[in-house]
């Protein structure tokens, strides 16, 4: 399906490991080839993101080209972290998808307020959310055009 | 004045003609004299005058009458063959003659003897008309001479000479006389000219009020005819009479008692408040002025009293009392409105601030409601991930199982896992509905006006698979309304209802009819099917959450939705109810109000009160201004009222 083997680097912000291990799993049944980093809480995805604490080294934690994030965590809650890395200027333009059990409208339009790209719910079927994971995975990761990396803001633009 | 000059000028030709010399020089003044009929003409002038016929004098054919028959007889007399004969010689003086015949001498006698006794005649009627002593003797005197002039006049010119008697003519020594006496008249009497006793007299007889003159005796010597006919007396019947037949009875004693002594002391009396008494017993109201006429001596003579009619002015006063009355009458209700409007303004004061108690409570019970909402909120959030998550696991990880020990489970072990799975999606389609019928009401509506047709063409397309699936046929009963409504949910609502229909129906063609009854204040919507009805028993059961009536494996779904149709009529102010057979079909009905207003049930208490015309918009603007007013001062209020409280406690 895609030529070109493009990797898709894949932050994954979840705390429940069932869910750690479905997300894992439906991204293989996909077929969407990637690499995947998982956090367990609001602080820790920050500090993966801002390269402190226990991730220090800048080879361990590289700059992902999609954050899956949920909305419940211990911490810091997902609308706090969306808020954190929407307003900073290295981490603004990582495409954010919102992925979460949870319809409620209030999380929705928080989501979309603080900057959120993409609100999933997750389907409890399991077949309809590797459906969705290779959905998500492939518009984000591969047919959206993201901004390109290391470059000035100005340039950017231009 | 013209008068005079003619009568001179007679005279004086006369004079010459008679004292000729020579038949020429009396032959020449004869002629000069042929205008002597203007003397007659000027006399007849004046008499008009004298007896002020200004009516007469105002018209020119009067002065035609007179004057130009004695131009006439004046170019007549010019030519003396017509008019009289050539002077003749008589033992006193030259003449003229009398022509033989000559109807132009005949009628200019007639002519002038006429208008002499046509005058003397004007003299006697003015005089018998004419009031006041001075004017009478006037005329008198005036008559007298005219009438001796006209008398000798016509003896001696006209009578005597028919009988050929020659005596010297006597009309202008008689003339003469005239001028004596108008003279004298004018001497004595101040013809045409004012003195003050004719003013006097004029005044009195012609003012207003009554005036009387009264002799020391108290009798009436005096009364002015405005009096006369202020109380309906003859001048015969008051004069000579004692003034108690004027005033009345009790006016009498005041009169005589205080009004006398005044005008003894003080020689005047002014506006004193009498009353006369008419003829007929009549009370009549006057302002009475007197004043003392004394002779020289100091001795009363007599008194002049006027009096002014103030019956009106009394009747103005009395009206001005009843207006003053009736005044002060409205300024007590005027007071007694201003207290009930105090009263009422207390009272709403009183509601005013009960009001805001009771808006104090309602703030609190929706603080209270805004918590407990809180909580559900919280719930629906609890429901919607964590009771979702375990099942999203327990799903999962079946699957899991299901690919990945395939080959090491038997057909019961994957049938086993596949329950789980299908008892997973149930309780998701659980968990979800419930998450629904709890988002109902907190989500916003908006409530547009909406074309129940197009609504339903959207549930339809939104149930085609379904439709298709079981052959079922939809059809709408007539024309369907444009109601107000939340278009998104009214299509669930219907959506549910068309679904309900399809599915719980055992017919190989499930029909669904969809229709509206007009009904004055709301619209009646059904969805009737021919499917497998409901017994009666269970008519209100159904719109609870989660009843089922039918077997699970026959029907699917998780009976939610008719709960959920519910919520949704009830939140557009409307009923909805059921009637079935079993085995022959069930009918929903439902309805929706016209008005907007009802449907978002703002209206407000005042908006309710106007419409059933219990207070005007008027009265509730007040009512707030006032409310507003009361605000203003802020604890004030509260501290009246609650001083208010403990009286009523203490009390």
């Amino acid at each position: 399906m895609t030529g070109d083997h493009k990797i898709i680097k894949i932050l994954l912000v979840e705390d429940n490991p069932d869910d750690i291990d479905i997300t894992r799993r439906a991204l293989k049944e996909a077929n969407v080839i990637n690499k995947l980093w998982v956090v367990r809480d609001g602080q820790e995805a920050l500090d993966f993101l801002q390269h402190k604490g226990n991730y220090k080294d800048v080879s361990v934690s590289p700059k992902p080209g999609m954050i899956l994030l949920d909305i419940n965590l211990p911490k810091l809650n997902g609308i706090d972290v969306l808020k954190i890395i929407k307003q900073n200027p290295d981490l603004k333009r990582i495409p954010v998808v919102m992925l979460t059990v949870s319809k409620r409208d209030e999380d929705i339009v928080r989501s979309y307020d603080c900057g959120c790209n993409s609100f999933i719910q997750k389907p409890v079927n399991f077949e309809s959310f590797v459906g969705v994971v290779k959905e998500v995975s492939l518009y984000w990761g591969l047919l959206n055009i993201c901004s390109p990396n290391g470059q000035e803001e100005g340039d950017v633009n231009a | 004045m013209c008068y005079s000059l003619s009568v001179f000028y007679l005279g004086f030709t006369e004079f010459m003609y008679r004292q000729a010399d020579s038949y020429q020089s009396a032959y020449l003044w004869l002629k000069i004299s042929a205008f002597w009929p203007f003397a007659v003409a000027s006399l007849m002038h004046f008499i008009l005058v004298f007896t002020e016929k200004e009516s007469w004098l105002k018209n020119k054919l009067t002065y035609v009458l007179i004057y130009v028959p004695a131009l006439i007889f004046s170019i007549f007399a010019l030519n003396i063959n017509l008019m009289s004969g050539n002077p003749i010689r008589e033992y006193w003086g030259y003449t003229y003659a009398i022509p033989e015949y000559s109807w132009v001498y005949t009628s200019s006698s007639i002519w002038a003897v006429g208008l002499a006794f046509f005058g003397i005649f004007l003299c006697i009627r003015r005089f018998l008309k004419v009031t006041g002593t001075k004017k009478k003797q006037q005329i008198k005197y005036v008559t007298a001479g005219l009438f001796i002039t006209v008398f000798s006049g016509t003896v001696t010119e006209v009578l005597l000479p028919i009988f050929n008697i020659k005596i010297p003519e006597l009309t202008v020594a008689s003339l003469t006389i005239e001028c004596i006496f108008i003279g004298y008249a004018i001497w004595k009497y101040k013809l045409f000219t004012l003195d003050l006793l004719t003013v006097a007299e004029n005044i009195i007889s012609i003012m207003p009020d009554s005036l009387i003159l009264i002799n020391p005796e108290g009798n009436v010597v005096i009364a002015n005819p405005a009096i006369l006919k202020l109380l309906g007396y003859k001048e015969d019947e008051l004069i000579g009479k004692s003034i108690k037949t004027i005033f009345a009875e009790e006016a009498v004693t005041l009169f005589e008692g205080t009004g006398m002594k005044k005008l003894i002391e003080e020689g005047f009396l002014r506006d004193c408040d009498m009353t006369y008494e008419t003829k007929s017993g009549k009370k009549i109201p006057v302002s009475f002025s007197g004043s003392a006429m004394k002779d020289e001596d100091g001795n009363l003579i007599g008194i002049v009293g006027i009096a002014k009619d103030i019956t009106e002015r009394r009747k103005s006063e009395k009206v001005l009392e009843k207006l003053i009355q009736e005044l002060e009458e409205r300024q007590k209700l005027l007071e007694k409105q201003k207290y009930d409007i105090e009263v009422s303004r207390r009272a709403i004061k009183n509601v005013a601030t009960d009001m805001m108690e009771a808006k104090e409570i309602l703030e609190y019970q929706k603080g209270i409601l805004e918590d407990v909402n809180k909580e559900l909120d919280d719930f629906t959030y609890i429901v919607s991930h964590d009771l979702k998550e375990p099942l999203r696991s327990i799903d999962a990880y079946s699957k899991f199982v299901i690919d990945d020990y395939n080959n090491k489970l038997d057909e019961e072990g994957r049938h086993y896992l596949e329950r789980i799975r299908a008892n997973t999606e149930r309780m998701k389609k659980l968990i979800e509905d419930l998450l629904e019928i709890s988002r109902l009401k907190k989500r916003g509506s908006t409530i547009e006006e909406v074309d129940i047709a197009e609504l339903i063409g959207e549930a339809k397309m939104r149930v085609e698979y379904l439709i298709k699936q079981k052959g079922a046929e939809i059809i709408i009963k007539g024309a369907l309304p444009k109601v107000f409504c939340d278009r998104v949910r009214l299509t669930e609502a219907f959506l549910n209802l068309i679904t309900n229909a399809i599915k719980f129906n055992d017919k190989s063609k499930p029909v669904v009819e969809i229709g509206c009854n007009d009904k004055a204040d709301f619209y009646e919507f059904y969805v009737k099917d021919n499917g497998i009805g409901i017994k009666e028993e269970y008519f209100d059961k159904i719109f609870e959450i989660f009843q089922r009536l039918g077997k699970r494996e026959d029907f699917e779904g998780t009976g939610a939705g008719l709960t959920i149709v519910k919520k949704i009529i009830q939140m557009h102010k409307g009923e909805i109810w059921i009637k079935s057979k079993t085995g022959e079909g069930s009918e929903f009905y439902f309805t929706i109000p016209k008005e907007k207003s009802v449907i978002l049930g703002k209206k407000l208490i005042g908006e309710i009160l106007v419409e059933k015309k219990l207070i005007t918009e008027e009265e509730i603007k007040k009512a707030l201004e006032e409310q507003q007013r009361i605000k203003r001062p802020g604890k004030g209020g509260q501290n009246d009222r609650g001083s208010q409280n403990n009286q009523d406690t203490a009390g």
